[in-house]
This record gives C-alpha cells, structure tokens and sequence, in this order.
C-alpha cells in the first residue's frame, strides 16, 4: 500500500513539473511510478471496467471513436488519447485521471468509469495482465516496425497465451477478415467476430503486402472468394476445414466508401444500423465496425452510436485537413507498407492537381528500419501528375524509392529543412497538398503548424 | 543485337519479409536503363525449375515458419540449383535465403531444417535477435564495371589492387540486419565481407555473409542493392558476362544512390 502511495505520488510530481513546461506527460509520469511499484498499473485499475484494443494499424482511431461513443453515451471515461501505447503510457493515463478526479472514493466513481486503453502489439500481454480488461479490440496484424517485433508469427503467438490467461467472462471481440485473428478465434472461447460481408468491395487480387496469406493450419497459400484490404477477406484453406469463421457482427451492405467517407449497414445478432462516417476509405470502414461492436456489447444505443460516429472527427495525423492561405493540406500517418498502400490508393483517387510530400524519419518511434518502403506499392505514384518532394532523416531513401518506381526525376525534389520546405509550399502554386509522413516527422511538422497556431498540439487534441 | 537476363525469384510469395523486393526492382531496373530486357521468373513451391534457365537467382528472407515451410519443398529443386551454381550462375541469398543455401538451419527448438549444402556454413538461432545497420566492406571483387566507377565516381569503393594482380576493389555496404540466426562459417569458406559497424553473422568473428564461386549470402536488408548500385552492376556484368563473352556494363550515374549511402550511414 505504501509502495503504491508513493509511486502515485512521484508520477504526479513529474507529470506536474512537465505539465509546467508545458510538456505532454504522457510517457515519463508512468515510468517513474511504475520504477517505484511495478504492480502500479494493476493496483490502479483494479476496479475499472477497461477495454484493451491492440492490433497493427487503427488503434487511436478506433480508440478515440469508442471513448466518442462512451461520451455521447454520458459515461465518464479516461483514456491514452495521445497515443502513449506502451505500459508507461498506461501508467501515465492513470496517474492524470487520479489527479482530475480529487478525493472522490474508488468504489463510488469506479463503476461508471470505462478505462479505454489502445495498446501497443508487443506491449498488449502485459497491459491486459495488468489490467485485466473486461473486453478486448483486436483489429488486424500486418507487418510493421520489423526491428521492433522480430516476426508477425512471434506476436501472434504472445496474444494468444495473453488471451488464454484473461479472466473467463473477458469479451474478445475480432476482426476475422484477419486470417491470423480467425485463427485467434478457433482457440479461445467466447468470441465475438465482425468483418465485412458486402462482395462489391472486391479488389480480387492479393497485395504484395499480404503477408498472413497462408494458412496458420496447414502452410498452404489461403483462397480467398473476396478480398476487401491486403489480406483481409473472406478465406478457406483448401486443405483443411479452416476458414474464416462466422459473423457475430457484419457489414454487409455497403451503399458508399470513398475519400469522403462511408455510408453502410452494420448488423449484429439482434439488429441493423445505418451509419455513416467522414472517415476516409475501407481501413476506416474497419475502424468504425470494431467501435460499433464494442459499443453494441456494452450495451450502449445505437442511436448514440450513430451519432457519435458521425459527428467523429479524424484524430491528429489521419487525414487531419488544414486549410491556411487558400491551400488546404491534408495530413495523413503513414508506418508500414498496409498503411502507405492505403494512403496512395486514397490520394490517387482525388481529383484536382496536388503536390505530395513524403517525410520520412528513422527514429526509433518511426522504426529504424526503413526495408519496410520497399514493401509499399510505391510504383501506384509513377502515374502522379504533379510534384513529389520527399523529406526527413531518410529524405534521400524515399527519392531513390521513386526512382526505381520510375517516378520521373524532373517532378522528383529533395527539402531536408521543413522551415525552407514550408517556405516552398507558400511560395508554390499548388492548392491541395498531402503530407504522408512516419510518426516523428509528423510531430516535427504538426510543432511547426502549432508555432503558426493552425493547430493544437498533439497532447492538448482532448477535443 | 539484344541483350536479356533471367533473374530466378525464389519463393518470393513466402520469402519476402524485410523489403527484399526491393533487389529485384534495382537489378531490373538497371538492365532496362541499359536497354537489357530483365526477365523476371518466379518460381514457386510447386513450379518446376529448369537446368541452365537462369542467369541469375535471387532468394530474399522470411519467417521461421515460412523458412521450415520452403526447406521442405526446396529439396525438389536441389539439384537444379547446385548444378547451376557450380557452373558460375550468379546468385544473391539474403537473410532467410542465406541459410538455406547453407548446410543447415536450427530452429529455437532445436529442429533442424536441412539447407542446399551450397554454401559451408552452419546456422543455429541464438538467444538474442540481432537488429540494428550495418555496414560491411566486402572481401575483394573484380570487375570491369567497377574498373570504371573507380575513375568517374566518387564511391565507398576501396581499391584494393596489388602490383601482381588484376585490379580489385571492397566494396562498402550499408543496410539494416534482423536476425535470431547465428551462422558460422566452416573451415575453407570465404565470407562476404568485414562487419565495419553491426553484428554481421554471428556479432562474434566479425565476418559478414558468404560467398562460393558467384554466388553470394549476406544479412544485408535495406534493401541492400538500391542503395549499393555498384554491388548490383558488380552481380549483373558478371551474369551478363556468363552468358555474352566479353561483356562490358555501361556504367550509370549513382548520385543519388550516393546520398542515400551518406544519409544511411548518419543512422549508424
């Protein structure tokens, strides 16, 4: 008890001294609390109902349309907002929400509070044996920051002891269009599936991305009857009785899905839902899917869910639009080859000229390994009419990754500096610019954007 | 006359984790450059391979379960491959691949997964992954494309000429290692290169990769050829010159692939 006082009380003390720097506290608090007593994390959420979502891409988009949904619903909520994924962050989580809440008693606020906790892959088995969740996300495994987990397979095989080990009434909820979650979904019990039903998303042939095209039974390549995103479809082994397994929760009609977002019905065992979202394309046609679920097996109305996902505004970095001096640019994350495919198939069906700058930097939150550009179907650009200026720590690798997708050398520029590359943008005479940048290149230009007061800074996006 | 090279694609569904790929679009977009048709064939578990058809092969890394999957169904291509081999086709193993040219690969647990005997190394899966850039300079190579690129370019090209002999040059290498394998070279092999910053084969003897007659293994990811140009032309000429005598590769202007070199090594 003491050990925990004490670890509350120097995460506090740091998160209040960077809150005075006006620093974002939402990685440092959490580790010293968790140096000082590291069952901190599970003695402060012991009595929370917590949601754990894990999975390679849509984490803080998914997260934050739950906590949006949550709100609408009048439930009180804390959640890792910013993105801090690992423990640390968790910790850092609570220790800020501790200090909001006063001296309110643990058992009177605990039963309405939802603790929404996005997690990073690897870090995932130890947040949900901390926590203990009440439901678990998992949305999708793709390759991604190879030098960081090894290998898909070393991963899938951690969450599966990691689900094994949460308490029997625990809610797993998967996305099965994910042959490596459908095969989740056969070992353990108590599963909710959803994925996509609707034949006309078709893009019938497999990706160079689509890495978990194999049969986790027998090896064999998997067939598939619909292919909706990499490797995300309806599938069987031809070999064995493997195949994806049936819906709890589909999407089965959609009737729009474009850069403007998507129209489309969602049903569950007991109902149907129309909703509609802002968001851009089928990876958030996912996301939306994942948090309507969640929210179904919480019970919550649909009418709010509805609602919610409507009014849902893209967090920081995801197709996040910015409008200055008549020039809209449009920021979008980009991290391993799934997401990068994504962002190109999106960008490329915009009308209208627009320059595109790629950022990309090799720092240890971006991956320091970038064999991962190779991957993407950066060859889609060659047919790009308008410029493309690369940028960052590994400015020169993007260039040359262009190069050899015989993107022309003419419409081809290098600006390492973002100062001289802004000044570039104000001067061009380009009106629509998309920005497709790794994680620390994306902080460098959102800081950059903050300076100038066009945006808030990341920590403080609590909208 | 017109010029075309056979480049072999080995697995490339299952072994192609780490931007491996990356090698096959420099090697055929530098025989373009030069007008050379590339021709690209890939073969698969369950394609049948064909003595004398390539010119080239090109065998990238996978996972461990993929690699047990493919040694498996690389033993219905073994012959066809040490055949080629020994008569001088030009061959480039990376990671995954690399091991499975060697004599053998064991696993975690200890399984073994026998590989082609190509090349005289053994690998065993250490306690530790080995992640991180490297850079390698590479046992002397000869060429006359590298003759060339000594005199116009400047080049992480070291020459390493003797009053005797033809002249011959290391080569520096960058690029990014991820592996839990340890190879160890037996008595008699030549290894690839020096590890200069990095872990190399085993982060014990400091000897980076292998290679046996044209055929080479290496850890290098990156991927390693587009930003190792003089590398690649070293392996094309050479498979060029297998298959047209005298053969001289015109060389290309690399100044971009020679920033990205400089940019690459500022991560080390």
């Amino acid at each position: 008890m003491l050990r925990f006082s004490l670890a509350k009380l120097a995460g506090q003390l740091i998160l209040w001294l960077l809150k005075l720097q006006n620093k974002g506290g939402t990685a440092l608090p959490g580790l010293v609390a968790l140096k000082v007593d590291p069952q901190f994390v599970q003695k402060s959420s012991s009595k929370l109902n917590t949601i754990l979502i894990t999975g390679t891409n849509g984490k803080t988009t998914t997260s934050r349309l739950i906590a949006s949904i949550l709100a609408e619903a009048k439930l009180k909520v804390i959640h890792n907002r910013a993105g801090s994924n690992l423990l640390r962050g968790v910790a850092s989580t609570l220790l800020s929400q501790d200090k909001a809440d006063g001296a309110k008693s643990d058992n009177e606020r605990a039963g309405e509070t939802v603790a929404i906790f996005e997690c990073d892959e690897a870090a995932f088995p130890e947040i949900a044996q901390q926590t203990q969740p009440k439901t678990v996300l998992i949305m999708n495994l793709f390759r991604d920051q190879m030098d960081r987990y090894g290998e898909i397979d070393t991963t899938l095989k951690k969450w599966v002891v990691a689900l094994e080990n949460l308490p029997k009434d625990t809610k797993v909820i998967l996305n099965v269009d994910d042959p490596s979650l459908g095969y989740i979904a056969y070992q353990i019990p108590k599963i909710i599936n959803f994925g996509l039903d609707d034949p006309s998303l078709d893009i019938k042939k497999l990706p160079h991305t689509a890495d978990a095209a194999f049969s986790p039974e027998s090896g064999e390549g998997l067939t598939y009857s619909t292919i909706f995103l990499s490797h995300l479809g309806i599938y069987h082994d031809p070999k064995t009785k493997f195949a994806r397994p049936h819906l709890d929760v589909s999407v089965d009609k959609i009737k729009e899905t474009s850069i403007d977002g998507s129209q489309f019905e969602l049903r569950s065992v007991s109902q149907k839902i129309e909703l509609k979202t802002y968001l851009p394309g089928i990876f958030n046609l996912y996301n939306v899917t994942a948090a309507a679920t969640v929210a179904l097996e919480l019970g919550i109305d649909p009418d709010l869910i509805k609602r919610a996902v409507l009014e849902f505004k893209s967090a920081f970095g995801r197709f996040e639009v910015i409008n200055v001096d008549g020039k809209k640019l449009v920021l979008t994350l980009i991290k391993n080859p799934v997401g990068f495919d994504q962002v190109i198939d999106l960008i490329k069906k915009e009308k209208g000229e627009s320059t595109l700058i790629i950022g990309i930097n090799d720092n240890l939150a971006d991956g320091t390994d970038v064999s991962w550009l190779w991957d993407a179907d950066v060859e889609e650009l060659a047919s790009h009419q308008g410029t493309v200026i690369t940028t960052g720590l590994r400015a020169h690798e993007m260039a040359l990754r262009l190069k050899y997708a015989n993107f022309p050398a003419s419409r081809l520029q290098t600006i390492n500096d973002l100062n001289a590359l802004f000044e570039h943008v104000a001067k061009s005479h380009d009106k629509k610019y998309y920005f497709m940048l790794t994680y620390t290149a994306m902080l460098e230009v959102r800081g950059l954007l903050a300076q100038r007061d066009l945006v808030k800074p990341f920590f403080e996006d609590w909208s | 006359m017109s010029f075309s090279l056979t480049i072999c694609h080995l697995y490339p569904d299952r072994m192609n984790i780490y931007g491996d790929r990356g090698n096959i679009f420099a090697l055929k977009r530098r025989l373009e450059w030069r007008d050379i048709e590339p021709v690209i064939e890939e073969v698969k578990t369950g394609d049948k391979l064909f003595e004398n058809k390539a010119d080239f092969y090109f065998f990238g890394g996978g996972q461990d379960q993929a690699q047990q999957f493919i040694a498996k169904h690389l033993k219905t291509k073994a012959d066809v491959i040490q055949a080629d081999i020994e008569n001088g086709v030009v061959a480039l193993t990376v990671c995954g691949g690399y091991q499975l040219f060697g004599r053998y690969y064991q696993d975690p647990t200890g399984q073994k997964s026998e590989g082609l005997g190509i090349f005289n190394c053994v690998t065993e899966a250490g306690q530790k992954r080995k992640v991180g850039n490297l850079l390698i300079e590479t046992t002397p190579l000869a060429g006359s494309i590298l003759d060339k690129s000594a005199s116009d370019t400047p080049y992480p090209l070291l020459d390493k000429s003797t009053s005797k002999g033809p002249r011959q040059y290391s080569l520096k290498l960058i690029g990014f290692e991820n592996h839990s394998g340890n190879t160890f070279l037996n008595a008699g092999s030549e290894p690839f290169g020096k590890v200069s910053q990095g872990f190399g084969n085993n982060g014990q003897d400091q000897t980076e990769g292998i290679r046996y007659k044209n055929a080479f293994g290496t850890y290098l990811h990156g991927s390693l050829l587009p930003k190792n140009p003089l590398f690649a032309d070293y392996l094309l000429e050479k498979a060029l010159q297998n298959k047209y005598a005298g053969f001289e590769l015109k060389p290309l202007k690399n100044d971009l692939e020679l920033a990205t070199f400089i940019e690459a090594q500022a991560s080390l």
